[in-house]
């Protein structure tokens, strides 16, 4: 038996294989599956930090919400979320505009903290805008819902080098608790006990959303 | 055949970066992968002393503001894991960004890297240590909430 998921879809082919739910598997496909589980959410984190601390001089482009745990408002939030990234970085533009005009446009301000973000991150131009959106939108319902995390905060970056001053001075740290951390790794980060299972991952190039960590990069 | 692909993409969209089918990919042996995977050492000087009870802080920041502190504790005898504040002092501005004990007032976490318990025992005497500050107006401690061994 074959088995295969894309996406969210990935991570839960991975789980069902280490958790051996299916009988006799003989291989999976993970089409960008976000095969490093519950890790790819340090992803989102840590980006909505590394924008908050390089665009906090920027006026209006704060986001939604103050704090990265808040649900920001529908419409009113994704309207707000779109105005201040072409404000910080005029990166809207450069995806509704030919970037030939669109260089017109963008302020050498502008283009030097969206490379800024984009060199913190280890993120490509594309998926920046995805990312962010899942740090914004979806982060906040992760650790608030009562059938997810209920409250849980486990995000931690206190011994995090970012590799630039000004940003280790100005980003916002966080400590978790030991506990808080396990439980979002819980559900679901995988180990690599696939048995021997073969399994192939196809990605975008150069995929920004579903990173690999450890045992799932092999 | 990405070749082709790559062509009959560009034939169709308007926007050049949405097609990405590389005829020259290779699968090299740097999957994009999370850069966060170690931490800095702590550069806090934290002990705890098992004989006396004594647990000092040497120096913690509190989160978004640049003074230092030198903190001490007393473990209370007569209450489980809570350690009564006997002296906080002034310790100057941080300079440069450093991992460093962290008091959080979101929370009133305070969160302890690489704390050292005196005297050394067998294997890593090293714990990274979650303690919650509380006040009844006339009191303040910090209850310890969890730790961790620092490998």
């Amino acid at each position: 038996m074959f088995i295969q998921g894309a996406s969210l879809g990935g991570i839960v082919t991975v789980r069902d294989l280490e958790a051996g739910l299916i009988p006799d598997v003989a291989g999976a496909l993970l089409m960008c599956g976000a095969s490093a589980g519950s890790r790819n959410w340090y992803n989102a984190f840590d980006l909505r930090t590394i924008y908050q601390a390089v665009c906090q001089d920027v006026s209006n482009a704060e986001m939604p919400t103050e704090s990265w745990h808040e649900i920001p408002d529908l419409i009113t939030g994704e309207l707000q979320f779109l105005q201040s990234l072409e404000r910080c970085t005029g990166l809207v533009s450069l995806n509704l505009f030919d970037p030939a005009f669109v260089s017109l446009l963008q302020s050498s301000a502008q283009r030097e903290r969206l490379e800024k973000i984009l060199a913190l991150s280890g993120l490509e131009l594309e998926f920046l805008p995805l990312v962010l959106g899942y740090a914004v939108f979806e982060l906040p319902r992760l650790v608030n819902d009562g059938n997810k995390l209920d409250g849980i905060r486990p995000f931690s970056n206190t011994g995090i080098d970012f590799g630039d001053p000004l940003i280790n001075q100005s980003i916002t740290r966080l400590a978790a608790l030991p506990s808080s951390r396990q439980a979002l790794l819980d559900n679901y980060t995988p180990v690599g006990a696939i048995g021997d299972a073969r399994v192939v991952g196809i990605h975008t190039s150069r995929d920004g959303l579903g990173k690999c960590w450890r045992s799932t990069c092999g | 055949m990405a070749e082709d692909m790559q062509k009959k993409c560009l034939e169709l969209t308007t926007q050049s970066t949405e097609c990405r089918f590389d005829p020259d990919f290779e699968a090299g042996s740097d999957p994009v992968r999370f850069p966060r995977e170690s931490r800095e050492a702590s550069a806090s000087n934290i002990k705890f002393d098992e004989n006396s009870g004594q647990l000092t802080v040497q120096t913690v920041q509190v989160a978004g503001e640049l003074p230092n502190y030198n903190v001490s504790l007393q473990l209370n005898p007569s209450a489980a894991m809570r350690f009564d504040v006997t002296a906080v002092s002034n310790a100057g501005s941080a300079g440069d960004w450093a991992h460093r004990a962290r008091y959080f007032p979101d929370g009133s976490l305070l969160y302890l890297p690489s704390l050292q318990v005196l005297p050394p025992g067998p294997g890593s005497n090293l714990f990274d240590v979650y303690l919650q500050y509380s006040t009844d107006g006339q009191q303040e401690w910090l209850q310890l909430l969890e730790y961790e061994q620092v490998p």
